[in-house]
């Protein structure tokens, strides 16, 4: 039996959550960076909830961003004040709307500037192309080349970007999905990137998810009751496509 | 009497700054650039996407610039370099922005005494 103390922590707690899932991250500690010269500490600043990195304290190092993903960046100097981050426009990275984009692979620095646009600190980012892509499945499990599904289930999903060193990207990135044939219901992404995918009949399809110039594609078998919701690569299936790149355009595609 | 009036006036030339003043500028890095840059009077390089910070001191022949002497370098091509303020004073950042070639004027004084040629070369 729950103490009125109790319940009062849970609203509480219920409330921050929601707040936190309103505003497209969850409620984690910022990661710090020490600025090249020393005066201060840069963090990385998630634009939205499609950013998978987005709060996750496995991120901190090294700051990678995709090519063509959107991120912010905050800076605070070793006295505790705020300064603004800028980005020199160069022929790799773009300024938008208060947020940043790579817009090819290669390194950029992130300033920091006073409010004489004197440059306090600068930090150098990297910004790499996606190789690959996975499937993380609300409970955390990984899928980089299938899955399974059983009849009538429903499994949410989220994509992770990774470069070409298996490391995950950064950045809040759009991707489509698009289902092979009709055996698979694909609802549209929310706000933080999820998508819920119902398997309708047995057999074989596939999802295909594009981003940027590029598309790639997951397996998925379908089943009657005995097989696990959202198995990963069980033995027996059909591992030969990793996220398989099945069409592949020109690099100029980055908006 | 004559030779005297030559050579006091000689001297206080000398004192006033008649002399050529400008030498060149002496560049100090103060930070470690993650590709390699090179900053010297002569020459500049260093690659797009890379910032570098130096402390940069305009030098004359015989005696040092005042303290407070108006010194600001700017590139001729802003599409190429940036050159950006630092914090602390003479101090400048440089960003490659594009590949190519250009020049820094200097200009000390409301003078401009040179331009420094600069070479941004492609990102790594």
């Amino acid at each position: 039996m729950p103490t009125r103390p109790d319940v009062r922590r849970g609203v509480l707690r219920t409330a921050l959550l929601g707040l936190a899932l309103l505003s497209g991250c969850p409620p984690t500690p910022d990661h710090f960076q020490a600025g090249e010269l020393g005066k201060g500490t840069f963090a990385y600043a998630c634009v939205n909830g499609t950013d998978l990195t987005c709060g996750s304290d496995e991120f901190t190092v090294p700051f990678v961003v995709a090519v063509g993903g959107r991120f912010g960046a905050k800076f605070q100097t070793n006295k505790g004040e705020a300064l603004n981050v800028t980005i020199p426009t160069t022929e790799l990275v773009t300024r938008a709307d208060g947020s940043f984009r790579a817009i090819a692979p290669g390194m950029f620095p992130l300033l920091a500037v006073d409010g004489n646009s004197r440059v306090i600190d600068f930090k150098h980012v990297q910004a790499k192309k996606i190789s690959d892509i996975h499937l993380v499945s609300t409970d955390d499990q990984v899928f980089p080349s299938s899955f399974r599904l059983a009849v009538g289930s429903t499994q949410t999903f989220t994509v992770e970007a990774l470069g070409d060193d298996g490391a995950q990207l950064r950045g809040a990135l759009d991707y489509t999905w698009r289902g092979l044939d009709d055996a698979l219901d694909i609802s549209a992404p929310n706000q933080r990137g999820e998508v819920r995918v119902t398997a309708k009949r047995e057999g074989t399809s596939a999802i295909e998810i594009g981003v940027l110039d590029r598309t790639f594609r997951i397996d998925v078998n379908m089943g009657s009751g005995r097989f696990a919701d959202a198995s990963a690569n069980l033995p027996g299936l059909d591992a030969s496509i990793d996220g398989a790149i099945i069409d592949e355009q020109t690099d100029a595609g980055a908006p | 009497m004559k030779r005297l009036a030559t050579s006091l006036l000689f001297a206080l030339g000398l004192l006033a700054g008649c002399d050529k003043p400008y030498r060149r500028v002496a560049f100090e890095l103060e930070s470690t650039p993650p590709t390699p840059v090179h900053f010297d009077s002569d020459h500049i390089s260093l690659v797009v996407g890379v910032a570098v910070q130096v402390k940069a001191t305009p030098k004359r022949a015989r005696r040092a610039y005042d303290f407070d002497v108006r010194f600001s370098l700017q590139p001729e091509d802003a599409k190429l370099l940036s050159v950006l303020d630092g914090q602390g004073r003479h101090e400048f950042v440089f960003v490659g922005l594009s590949q190519g070639s250009t020049c820094i004027d200097v200009r000390v004084d409301g003078h401009e005494e040179e331009c420094i040629p600069v070479d941004v070369g492609p990102a790594p």
